[in-house]
């Protein structure tokens, strides 16, 4: 194998994919991210059995070839190196040695055979597809990240549901004390239901762009899932098990409607939060009144804390109580000026949904005192 | 002298001490009396809905409710095992649906 490349584009890659490399896994292939220089490129990948990268980057090939090279030092030793080529090259006595080299720095490195390097997940012809624009796809992403369990007591929480209904694309996430739901018209034709890993979900926000006009390619079908955008692969296995019927426990009766400005309400419980993390359970009281909503947050050792919200509130006049963090975290990426809060009950789940829009919504458990 | 202020400076530490401590105690059982206070009123309210029921349902309802507020959950993801952090929406849903 012999080739050269541009630096930053190089060590760009190599960022990219040795997110996927099994740092504590005994075996030592899985450390390393598999180059094969074919033509006029490269392609990069890395993988720790549950899901695994891919990167495409232009290159001079010289000579074809592939090997595996230890993801952490090859990344670190490129990233520091000087703007230009940097050229890879396998020595003619010794196949597992390479010689890297940009202009007088030379640096040579032993790594593994290509044939001890793992498949990546990949799914085959059976598979539904579909294509979503990728700024689309990270805002749902976003939106519904938040509720992934992290608990892996629960398995099939620890992922996102991801299915299609009526061409629609659909992502649930749930944690047991809060859901998140997020849906869009993305002209789906065939059917999947997956459990996509919380991991990879972070993986893509990371990864997708803010840009309407480039698109991603999802593959998925019964036990792996692949993301295709631009010259990068993001591939998975999915949880298996059955997702718990969602649906069933979104409310559809309410008692009290309130709907707020969501910056207003933002800020208001942002400053809650400061008090409430002092005391048990991050907690704050809303107090639904004539015209305003009132925050209230006590911790017995620092203080208490008063606010209130302007509001439009119909239904009965309530108390209750909630985790602030939860009620942050799904006003957070809702990305509308206001937000309708439909209570059920000071111990039943509380609906955050944007106003007039059916596409987003959040279900948030209140805390009930012990 | 100096013994006197002494003791009275270890006096009032220690009232300081037991002040703060019954603060909290009193705040804890505020607390308590609320959530007493809201849960008769639940109770009280569901009286009525419960009058014209089959009592075969009702001791059914009964049990999971009981169970659930044992600190177990009743829904189908976790039935049985220990609600170690609150509420769960799940168990939630199905006490109310019943």
């Amino acid at each position: 194998m012999n080739f050269s490349c541009d630096k930053e584009v190089f060590s760009a890659a190599l960022s990219m994919v040795q997110r996927a490399v099994a740092l504590k896994s005994p075996l030592p292939a899985l450390k390393g991210i598999l180059i094969s220089a074919q033509q006029d490129k490269i392609e990069l990948k890395a993988t720790d059995l549950e899901f695994g990268n891919r990167c495409l980057v232009k290159a001079n090939v010289v000579d074809p070839g592939e090997i595996v090279l230890p993801a952490k030092l090859l990344t670190e030793f490129v990233r520091r190196l000087p703007a230009g080529q940097v050229e890879l090259k396998t020595d003619e006595q010794q196949g597992m040695k390479v010689h890297i080299t940009s202009g007088k720095i030379k640096f040579d490195i032993t790594g593994f055979a290509a044939d001890e390097f793992p498949r990546l997940p990949e799914t085959g012809e059976d598979a539904a597809e579909f294509s979503v624009s990728e700024s689309l796809l990270r805002e749902m992403l976003m939106q519904t990240e938040v509720a992934i369990a992290r608990d892996e007591t629960r398995r099939v929480l620890t992922g996102l549901l991801m299915e299609n209904e009526d061409e629609k694309l659909k992502l649930v996430s749930t944690d047991g004390h809060r859901l998140a739901f997020r849906q869009a018209n993305a002209g789906i034709k065939d059917d999947f239901k997956a459990i996509v890993p919380g991991k990879v979900v972070q993986e893509l926000i990371k990864t997708l762009r803010d840009q309407k006009d480039e698109k991603v390619n999802v593959a998925v079908n019964k036990t792996d899932i692949v993301f295709e955008m631009g010259g990068l692969v993001i591939s998975s296995r999915l949880v298996e098990g059955k997702y718990p019927p969602y649906q069933q426990i979104i409310p559809t009766e309410f008692k009290s409607t309130v709907t707020l400005e969501t910056k207003e309400l933002s800020s208001a419980l942002d400053r809650a939060e400061v008090i409430a993390r002092e005391g048990a359970n991050n907690l704050v009281k809303l107090s639904l009144g004539q015209g305003e909503m009132a925050i209230n947050s006590v911790s017995p050792d620092i203080g208490v804390l008063e606010d209130s919200v302007d509001a439009e509130i119909s239904g009965e006049e309530m108390e209750i109580r909630f985790n602030v963090r939860l009620l942050l975290d799904c006003l957070k990426n809702m990305g509308a000026e206001h937000v309708k809060m439909d209570f059920t009950g000071p111990y039943s789940p509380c609906l955050v949904t944007p106003l007039n829009d059916h596409n987003c919504l959040h279900l948030v458990l209140p805390v009930r005192l012990q | 002298m100096d013994d006197h202020i002494k003791k009275l400076e270890d006096s009032l530490e220690e009232f300081y001490v037991t002040l703060k401590h019954l603060t909290k105690e009193c705040v804890s059982l505020q607390n308590e009396l609320e959530r007493l206070r809201r849960e008769n009123k639940w109770l009280r309210e569901q009286l009525p809905a419960r009058k014209g029921e089959e009592i075969v349902v009702k001791e059914g309802q009964d049990a999971l409710a009981r169970l659930y507020y044992e600190g177990f959950h009743v829904c189908h993801l976790q039935y049985g095992n220990l609600r170690s952090e609150g509420d769960c929406l799940f168990c939630i849903s199905l006490l109310k649906k019943q």
